[in-house]
């Protein structure tokens, strides 16, 4: 392939330009501008965004409106996570418990979480949810991965969707 | 046709019939995927799921494929709108009563149910009542567990226990969508064969105690092996997950153990998940203190102590035959004898038999003599406690030994390498009918990167015997083939060492 060079003269610096004293009154014009607009700068952490209903933050494990765990450890979230971020043990909860079966194990790695949602699309039973929480922090790697318990308390109540065991 | 035979024509195929066979049988034998339920090859036939139907010329209903008796020149279709829209009924009936609950139930992703409903299931429903409630998680004994509310009421548990174990533990009772699997026992399901319903149910109806929620099948490794619980030779599947066996079930072979596998065999892996399994070569410094080695290292570290020592090798009847073949020439550079142990006993009119070395006959067949009595030997190698019992370790004082378990290891060892189990090691096993078997590793059980026992022997060998030439895999089996023991032996083809599902 030919490269065509085509050379461009450069206008030549006048008085004025050389000066630079428009250009700053230039500038400066725009800055007293925005001092008589609305604020839009939000005081984090005072202040926190309000995130729109589809918003992806981390997920979360979700108790039905009997206080039940949802979670059955079928293992699909674990599955389908491109990540690997879910690590899941599943255990027979006691005799005379209508659901048979829970996770003894439930961990969740923030560290390698993508926010990709997969999980909550698997989900039979409704158990975990892209929950608003965008402020996923620790001091160390062991503070980022999440266990059942903590998930639980995160997640809260969720009273509509699946109640599969209601009726068992 | 030459012969002469009756032939029936399914999907356009001409195919010839044996009297007595049901259209089932020809097609599934042509290879036409006919789905079933009720229907398993070892049993008697019942003809009530109704799932096989087929569309027959000339006939205004679908027929049941299992029980319909071919006549010469019946012309069937297995695909026609009619045999489709009457499986696709018989679908919608079964998931009436269903609880759906495949998140929790074991049987999910070998389910046929599952399977089936995704074929040729609409999605939908059109009965709007409510599902019957039945009893869930009963329990058949104590290793089973019955749910009737996914039971398909198939009666494959009922007939087995009535034809094959003729225990009679099972029965049906009530009707209807209160239908129910009970036991005429009370309480007690203690059949040898029993979990072999487990296999048979086509549905999550009855699962395994053992494996209960222990992993999704989709995270498994699964490998086709032997059962190695005693010398029948049982073909099985082993399935695994990081690092630990899972669970074990049979596999079909017409010559050996037909589809079943007994109990104890099933539930025989509790060494293969030892706590205290060996995982790597260690050898015992001067001041008695063990230290982990390489390969490398502890093989000239048995080499050396064997030129000290010399003397026999004694052998687990697990071994394989090129372990054995091997142990076998290690012991004659030594100037000792090969011999082999194993336990006996608790055998029974069906399959299982007394002599529990899963390969004694192999070990007959290379000249080694059985060990009864404890007597020195430079190797031991021993995979399992009740065939190498303590007293025939100890009394070998043995310096170099191949161990499974931690526990195994005699107090005069210097040099310890880890021993597979039988599922970490591929190799050819005699079963007690003379027959040449293939065991396979399966890759997710057991510690990583254990060497393989017949490669370290070898190496062994290599090292004591300068004249020694590598033989490997193929010239191991070239040289059992000119044993005058397996001289009319069939030898199978190795197969691969098995294949992942899943992530």
């Amino acid at each position: 392939m030919t490269v065509t060079v085509k050379p461009v003269r450069r206008r030549k610096a006048t008085f004025l330009d050389r000066l630079y004293l428009p250009a700053i009154l230039k500038g400066l014009s725009i800055t007293f501008k925005r001092m008589f607009r609305p604020k839009i700068t939000m005081q984090f952490p005072e202040e926190r965004w309000t995130v729109r209903d589809q918003y992806r933050g981390m997920p979360v494990l979700v108790s039905d409106d009997e206080g039940r765990p949802k979670c059955v450890a079928c293992s699909l979230c674990e599955f389908v996570c491109p990540p690997k971020a879910i690590f899941i043990v599943p255990e027979e909860l006691e005799v005379g418990n209508k659901v048979e079966r829970g996770p003894a194990v439930f961990d969740l790695n923030m560290l390698r979480c993508i926010y990709c949602a997969l999980c909550e699309e698997a989900c039979p039973e409704e158990a975990i949810f892209m929950s608003k929480n965008y402020m996923v922090w620790g001091a160390n790697r062991s503070d980022m991965l999440f266990h059942k318990e903590k998930l639980y308390e995160l997640g809260g109540i969720r009273t509509e969707g699946v109640k599969k065991w209601k009726d068992k | 046709m030459a012969d002469n035979k009756p032939t029936i024509t399914i999907d356009g195929q001409v195919l010839a019939y044996e009297p007595g066979q049901t259209v089932i049988q020809v097609a599934h034998e042509a290879g036409f995927d006919v789905p079933h339920y009720c229907y398993h090859p070892g049993l008697s036939i019942a003809g009530n799921c109704r799932i096989c139907m087929v569309e027959v010329d000339g006939w205004p209903k679908p027929q049941v494929s299992c029980k319909l008796q071919p006549s010469p020149g019946m012309v069937v279709h297995t695909q026609s709108a009619l045999a489709k829209s009457a499986r696709a009924g018989t679908m919608e009936m079964l998931l009436v009563n269903h609880p759906l609950d495949c998140p929790i139930c074991d049987q999910a992703g070998e389910c046929h149910l599952q399977d089936y409903s995704y074929q040729l299931g609409q999605g939908e429903a059109s009965s709007t009542t409510a599902k019957t409630k039945l009893p869930k998680n009963v329990a058949f004994g104590e290793k089973i567990v019955y749910d009737a509310e996914r039971c398909i009421k198939c009666t494959l548990c009922v007939r087995f226990c009535e034809e094959i174990t003729q225990t009679n533990e099972l029965a049906m009772s009530g009707r209807g969508d209160h239908e129910i699997v009970i036991m005429t026992s009370k309480g007690e399901f203690d059949t040898a064969y029993s979990m072999n319903i487990i296999d048979l149910c086509p549905v999550g109806a009855l699962t395994s105690r053992d494996f209960r929620f222990k992993s999704r099948l989709w995270f498994m490794d699964f490998t086709e092996s032997l059962c190695t619980g005693c010398a029948r030779g049982c073909n099985v599947v082993t399935g695994g997950r990081d690092g630990a066996m899972l669970r074990m079930e049979p596999r079909a072979n017409a010559e050996v153990n037909q589809w079943w596998l007994c109990d104890e065999g099933r539930l025989d892996y509790a060494h293969v998940n030892g706590a205290d399994r060996i995982a790597s070569p260690r050898i015992k410094t001067a001041d008695g203190v063990w230290v982990q080695a390489t390969v490398d290292d502890a093989i000239t570290a048995a080499a050396v102590a064997l030129r000290e020592a010399g003397g026999d090798v004694l052998l687990d009847g697990g071994c394989t035959l090129e372990e054995m073949l091997l142990a076998r020439d290690l012991a004659k550079v030594m100037g000792g004898k090969a011999r082999y142990a194993a336990a006996t006993g608790g055998g029974d009119k069906f399959l299982r038999v007394d002599e529990r070395g899963a390969n004694a006959k192999g070990a007959e067949g290379l000249g080694l003599a059985r060990a009864t009595k404890a007597a020195a030997a430079a190797v031991v190698i021993v995979e399992r406690d009740a065939h190498v019992p303590a007293a025939l370790r100890d009394g070998a004082a043995p310096v170099v030994v191949f161990a499974t378990d931690a526990a195994s290891v005699p107090a005069s060892a210097r040099v310890v390498f880890p021993h597979g189990s039988w599922a970490e090691r591929d190799g050819l096993l005699v079963n007690t009918d003379g027959r040449i078997q293939v065991i396979n590793r399966n890759p997710a059980v057991g510690p990583d990167n254990i060497p393989a026992t017949a490669d370290v022997l070898e190496e062994i060998l290599g090292e004591l015997d300068p004249a020694y030439d590598w033989r490997g895999r193929g010239g191991l089996h070239a040289a059992l083939r000119s044993e005058s023991a397996f001289a009319k032996a069939q030898f199978p083809a190795m197969q691969s060492a098995g294949v992942g599902v899943g992530a």
